[in-house]
């Protein structure tokens, strides 16, 4: 396995009219499980497809283990068949004419490898994705879930120097999805691949990633750990992408009262320093305030919640636990709820820990930081 | 009331047409069975009294030569022309490359080439190839002037390839021929029926190339018996003859190979997911 360096990447099409992805860079360490999240037509593909040399990129560099495979300063172009990476596609692609063993054996056979050994590893594979019984199929012959199922055993099979996966579980059902997620993080670990996944769900991507590439509009937005982008969203885009439900935004303006910063949100005022900022903001800056649905709780976690007392709107159950849709004066918000029983229509007091609020300049968007950011980064390089 | 005798007048009319379209092959067909005197004596349609090979032995040795020159020429040309065509094919269709374009529209013009106007440079070039008179001289002609046809049906068969597979090939490590072979050459095989065919009927039964740069070693069977006509002027039942059995090699082609000929113009000839 190896590393992958992106350096400044850029493409345009259409000369120079689309950009598709302008000057990214990032790296994967040797082992790590990296996902490109981003909305649809972000640009995710398209450096897939640059990694794996089927696109040749207007500009930057791109580097696997310690070989450049694409420069365009240096004139270096390797061919996608000599990359020897594995790539699972956004469609199957699976070849038509061709049995599920066919379609496994057939990056081996392009290895010249001997036959015994082809057919041991196609076989260990089917093995290891439950899909031996369909291994004299054809791709027609099977259902949408098998043929994923044989696209990634398809890149399985090979020792490959990184696996390229584009929206690979796209098209499996929610149950299947989770279970082939978690045996390919499973597959991940045990063989210390070094795995690039494009995703525009945030879920998958937080279950999945040691590392996390958010793009929008061929940017990166911004890139960390899943926690990092949980709990530190760099700016209001992360913030809204990243989480589910997602977080709750309200606009305030910080004002001084009585010599205090205060932060007047309408429904609720708060002391600045409740909020742990780590800089102070001039009285008169519009702010936009971030709260996730799991920090707004029924019962109070600390003596400086704030209370909101609100009317139910819409109660969606989830189980253990449910979402609900309230309403505080003209502002409309999502909780996490785990209390009792709830009516649309009844009162219900909830509670926000201060602490627990992001706070986003305007009109930038971009995070203010907390005094306990720098802690948890330290807390953060011991975690293994 | 009214469909029953719409579809009869249907029916009537096809069967017409069908009986005039008929007629000349019949017409050949019995001629070919009889003897001189009697050609002369009944009428062309009718069965002959006492039929006779002698027209299919005399008309065969007069053409056994052209014929074998004939299937030479036909299997090289054909070949010739599609294998080199299909490469073209798949390339422009599946594998981009700079100039990809201005390739495609010279092979495009290539197609509206008129036989009549190259003939002169074509006879020029072969002759200075000293292959005048040779079988590959005519095989030459024949692919060079069935690439571009070639070429441009295969690419519309291939265009319906999707592009998908060919990425996945690419990163599975598998060279662009290995990916033709083990997958789109299986996968378009009536394509590949149908332009074959479409091939060989056309150069079996091609006259001018064989007439300009064909001499007695290397004519082929359409040259031979045009000079038939002139030379035998009486005997039509060799005639008859001749002319059939220039339609068997085409009609056993068809008889075997013709349902993949229909489904290939109908079907999208290519079996992908
Ligand atoms: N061949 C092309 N020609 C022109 N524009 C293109 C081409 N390929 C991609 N683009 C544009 O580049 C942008 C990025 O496309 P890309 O396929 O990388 O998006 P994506 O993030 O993978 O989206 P999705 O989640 O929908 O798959 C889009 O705006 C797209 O329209
Ligand atoms: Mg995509």
């Amino acid at each position: 396995m190896a590393s992958v360096t992106v350096k400044n990447l850029f493409v345009s099409y259409h000369r120079g009219r689309t950009i598709a992805v302008d000057h990214v860079s990032f790296a994967v360490e040797d082992g790590k499980f990296c996902v490109l999240l981003g909305p649809s037509g972000c640009g995710k593909t398209t450096i897939l497809h640059c990694i794996a040399g089927l696109i040749r990129p207007t500009s930057g560099e791109i580097i696997i283990g310690e070989r450049v495979v694409t420069s365009t300063e240096k004139n270096i172009f390797v061919r996608p068949q000599e990359r020897n990476v594995a790539m699972v596609f956004q469609e199957y692609a699976l070849y038509p004419n061709l049995t599920v063993r066919e379609n496994l054996a057939f990056p081996l056979e392009c290895q010249r490898l001997p036959k015994k050994e082809i057919a041991a590893r196609v076989q260990s594979v089917a093995e290891l994705l439950g899909i031996t019984d369909l291994l004299h199929r054809r791709p027609a012959q099977l259902s949408g879930g098998q043929r994923q199922r044989v696209a990634l055993g398809r890149a399985l099979v090979r020792q490959p120097t990184v696996f390229l996966l584009d929206e690979p579980l796209g098209n499996l059902d929610a149950q299947l999805r989770v279970q082939v997620r978690y045996e390919l993080k499973r597959i991940q670990r045990q063989l210390r691949a070094t795995m690039i996944y494009v995703t525009h769900d945030q879920t998958e991507a937080l279950t999945l990633a040691d590392k996390i590439v958010l793009l929008r509009s061929g940017k990166i937005e911004q890139e960390g750990s899943p926690q990092e982008m949980y709990e530190k969203p760099a700016n209001l885009f992360v913030a809204g992408f990243i989480g589910s439900p997602p977080m709750n935004f309200i606009e305030g303006q910080v004002l001084t009262c009585e010599g205090m910063l205060l932060i007047d949100a309408g429904i609720f005022k708060v002391r600045a320093e409740a909020l742990g900022i780590a800089k102070n903001l001039a009285p008169g800056t519009k702010v936009m305030l971030g709260v996730r649905p799991a920090d707004i709780n029924a019962r109070p976690s600390s003596p400086q919640d704030l209370l909101l007392p609100a009317i139910v709107d819409l109660l969606e159950p989830l189980g253990d636990s449910a979402v609900v849709h309230v309403l505080s004066g003209n502002f409309k918000f999502t909780a996490k709820w785990e209390g009792g029983s709830l009516k649309p229509g009844g009162l219900v007091s909830l509670f926000l820990n201060p602490r627990k609020i992001h706070v986003f300049t305007l009109p930038d968007g971009m995070r203010v930081s907390k005094i306990e950011d720098g802690a948890a980064g330290r807390a953060e390089e011991a975690f293994p | 009331m009214s469909t029953l005798v719409g579809r009869g007048l249907v029916v009537t009319v096809l069967v017409v047409v069908t009986l005039l379209y008929l007629l000349p092959l019949w017409g050949a067909f019995t001629t070919s069975l009889k003897t001189d005197e009697e050609i002369d004596l009944t009428s062309p349609i009718a069965w002959p009294q006492r039929p006779t090979a002698s027209g299919y032995i005399g008309a065969f040795n007069h053409l056994k030569r052209a014929l074998l020159n004939s299937v030479l020429i036909t299997v090289g040309g054909t070949f010739g022309s599609v294998g080199l065509g299909a490469i073209c094919g798949y390339v422009l269709a599946l594998h981009s490359f700079p100039g990809a374009n201005l390739v495609f529209l010279l092979l495009a013009a290539g197609i509206f080439l008129p036989f009549q106007a190259i003939l002169i440079p074509l006879f020029q070039t072969v002759r200075a190839l000293r292959l005048y008179d040779t079988i590959g001289g005519i095989v030459l002609a024949h692919t060079a002037y069935g690439i571009p046809m070639c070429a441009v049906m295969f690419k519309t068969f291939y265009s319906e390839v999707p592009k998908a597979l060919v990425r996945q090939a690419l990163t599975d490590g598998s060279s662009p021929w290995r990916f033709y072979w083990r997958v789109v050459l299986p996968s378009t095989k009536l394509a590949t029926v149908t332009i074959l065919i479409f091939q060989f009927t056309s150069i079996w039964n091609e006259l001018l190339f064989g007439l300009v740069l064909g001499g007695p070693r290397s004519m082929p069977a359409t040259v031979a018996l045009n000079n038939l006509v002139g030379t035998l002027a009486a005997q039509w039942n060799i005639q008859m003859a001749g002319s059939l059995l220039l339609a068997v090699p085409v009609l056993i082609v068809y008889a075997f190979l013709g349902r993949y000929l229909v489904r290939g113009y109908m079907a999208g000839a290519v079996t992908a997911v």
